[in-house]
Parts: structure tokens; C-alpha cells; sequence
């Protein structure tokens, strides 16, 4: 679905060329173009359902693109509650759809 | 009050008329002129800087909303490609007997080209009539935007804004449609239309009685989807105006914040 890019914006121009990284959807190797954000990358590859609500258990993903809704939220290297449409990727990065509230293992210890 | 550019993003007849970027009837009569559909004080003016003939005036402060000197308008369409709300269009009323042209900022792919016949839309972007591209204009001057020029016949001349794109992408499937019912209105806390109504007919008559009732805005995002919608339901059941519920109650942070930034600190003192 490279279609979902913009490689010809008719302000912006062309896009630039971008090293490719590779972040991890469930483990799943998902190609992404540095600097994106993950919602990029991940809608581009076809997934659009990014988390499941807390109530009605409503699979939800990019909806105001800009950071304000929420919507877009996953589990990203093993934290909760990152908004993946402002959130760049990184190589490597681990991202796990959100059930719910965020969860985080409380061991009372320096985290690592 | 639910018209106007603050609720629908569309300025009504009213505001419209009071513009003082609007020409008068009698330049209007003359040829190609600027006019400037911009309605809300905002701090912005490029307009004015863009304009090689000195013929809009913002000056200080900068929220004053762009007065037109007609005279001094040559028509030249720098102004509809640089202002950033795309409120400016080119109007030229000497073009035939029959017709009118309307100029107007074209950011798509891909572009017309003179001699199409378009669809031509409102400012609410629904279809009027059909017109024909007469200009396809992108100087240097206008930085990479395309303004398009369009005849259309002269009874639909004061409603034209603008024609619909050539082709629209290909995009995802259409998500289906929600009754009005049970349309979202709070995202966060995955409240419908139904349970907003529900609390007004409980007797909750601001955003804070909804907000008390049923968490509408008090979810992860705070509110800042659904309080306009909230205070838009409220409009439509009570009559009342919107500027009676907005602003809301507003609390810091802004924008979410990890709860380690401020217990970090805590730890520290």
C-alpha cells in the first residue's frame, strides 16, 4: 500500500529519500522510512487497527493524526499509552497493540 | 448561533457582508479584483506582504482583519495563493455577459487544464454547476500553489469558491455508517450522541454538568475532541447559543505528559 504515502505533494514537491528501518509489529518485521511515524509505517502496511477501547472493546487507530486524540495509542518498545501518530520510528522498534488501559510491571525497582 | 466560520468552518451570508476584504459593486463591475473572504481575527498577514501593489492593508495589530483597496487591486491572484486559509479568491465579473470568473487556490494533484469542464463547488465544497477552466496559473511568485481560474454562468457567481478535485485517491474503504444515535461524539470514554442527549434530558445544561454525568472530556485525550461537539449537541437541544458553553473549564497539562517527569522530580526534593 505504498499508495498511502505522498511521494508527489503539489506543494511540497517530491518527498525525500529515506534510509529504510525495519520496526516490529508482534514481532512481524514492518519495513518503515526513517523518521516517519509509526502510524505512517504501519498504515502503509496495511494495519489500520492500532488498539482495542476499554468499554466496547472497539479496535481504534489514526484519527486526528496530530496528537490529540489518543486514538492511534500502542504498546512501543514496552511502554503504554504512546501516541504512534507523533511518535517517530526507530530501527527496531517493538510495537504491540494496546488492550484497554495501558498495564505496566510495578516491581518497585529501578527500571532497567 | 451555529452558523458562521467558528462552528461549520463555512463564513455565513452575515459575515460575509460586514467583510472588509470585500470590493465594492462598483469594482466588482471593472474586472479581476481580490476578494477576501476572511472573517476572524487571527494573527496572520501574509496577505499584506504578498501583495505587490500595496492594496491590502492589516497594519497593527496584527489580528485586524485585511482591509481591500479596490482601486489598487490589479487582480494579479499573488494573495490567493499565499494566504494560509485559502480565504481569498479573484472574482471577475467583465469576463462575459453570461459568465463570471472565479479564481481560487488548487493544492491537488492532479491539476486541471484550461478548457475542463469541472464541477464546480461552494464554500461548503457541494457541487453548484459545472464550469470551465479558463486559467491554470503557478508563477514563482505563488510558491508551488496552483490557482485556477473557472467560468462559471453569473447567477452562481457570488456561491462558486472553488471545483472539485479530478480524481480522488483511492483511499481506504468507507467506514460504515453510524446512526445519528449512536454516532461517537467522546472518543475517549466512548460516548455516543444518545448518551449526551441522555444527559441533557437529565437536566445537565453546561459542559461540566455532561462532563459530571457521563465523563464525556474527562478521558485520556481531555476533552479536546468532543467539547466542541458536546457544546454543539447542547446548542441544537437547548436553543441556546454556542458562546453560552464555550470555553470550558480548561486545567493543565495540555498535552499528556509521563507520570515519571513529575514523580521523578518529587524524588529529587
Amino acid at each position: 500500500m505504498e499508495e498511502l504515502r505522498v511521494p508527489h505533494h503539489p506543494v511540497l514537491g517530491d518527498a525525500p529519500e529515506k534510509r529504510q528501518v525495519t520496526i516490529y509489529y508482534q514481532g512481524q518485521p514492518v519495513p518503515a522510512k526513517e523518521g516517519e511515524p509509526i502510524a505512517a509505517a504501519l498504515l502503509a502496511a496495511g494495519i489500520r487497527a492500532f488498539r482495542k477501547t476499554v468499554h466496547r472493546h472497539e479496535p481504534r487507530g489514526v484519527f486526528c493524526s496530530i496528537g490529540r486524540c489518543t486514538d492511534c495509542m500502542m504498546i512501543v518498545n514496552g511502554l503504554p499509552n504512546v501516541r504512534t501518530c507523533v511518535t517517530p520510528v526507530e530501527d527496531g522498534m517493538r510495537l504491540e497493540p494496546q488492550d484497554g488501559f495501558g498495564h505496566r510491571e510495578l516491581t518497585g525497582g529501578e527500571e532497567e | 448561533m451555529t452558523e458562521g466560520v467558528r462552528f461549520t468552518g463555512i463564513p455565513s451570508a452575515e459575515e460575509l457582508r460586514g467583510a472588509s476584504g470585500i470590493p465594492s459593486q462598483e469594482r466588482m463591475k471593472k474586472g479581476p479584483v481580490a476578494v477576501i473572504e476572511c472573517v476572524q481575527e487571527i494573527p496572520c498577514n501574509p496577505c499584506e506582504n504578498a501583495c505587490p501593489f500595496g492594496a491590502i492593508k492589516i497594519g497593527d495589530p496584527i489580528t485586524n482583519l485585511p482591509v481591500l483597496d479596490g482601486e489598487k487591486c490589479t487582480g494579479c491572484g499573488t494573495c490567493v495563493a499565499m494566504c494560509p486559509g485559502q480565504a481569498i479568491f479573484l472574482v471577475n465579473e467583465a469576463y462575459s455577459e453570461t459568465e463570471t470568473e472565479i479564481s481560487f487556490p488548487f493544492e491537488y494533484l492532479p491539476q486541471p487544464e484550461t478548457g475542463d469542464v469541472v464541477d464546480a463547488v461552494n464554500r461548503a465544497g457541494e457541487v453548484v454547476c459545472k464550469g470551465t477552466v479558463t486559467k491554470v496559473k503557478m508563477p514563482p511568485s505563488y510558491k508551488n500553489t496552483c490557482v485556477v481560474t473557472i467560468a462559471v454562468p453569473k447567477q452562481y457567481a457570488g456561491e462558486v469558491r472553488s471545483m472539485k478535485r479530478l480524481v480522488l485517491a483511492e483511499s481506504l474503504p468507507a467506514p460504515e455508517k453510524r446512526s445519528t444515535a449512536s454516532q461517537l461524539v467522546c472518543r475517549c470514554e466512548e460516548l455516543t450522541r444518545e448518551d449526551i442527549e441522555r444527559a441533557i434530558d437529565e437536566g445537565a445544561t453546561t459542559i461540566d454538568g455532561i462532563k459530571r454525568r457521563t465523563r464525556a472530556g474527562m478521558g485520556l485525550c481531555q476533552g479536546k475532541t468532543c467539547e466542541r461537539l458536546v457544546a454543539r449537541i447542547l446548542s441544537e437541544k437547548t436553543g441556546r447559543p454556542l458562546a453560552d458553553f464555550l470555553p470550558a473549564t480548561k486545567r493543565a497539562p495540555v498535552r499528556p505528559v509521563q507520570m515519571s517527569i513529575v514523580a521523578d522530580n518529587c524524588e529529587e526534593n
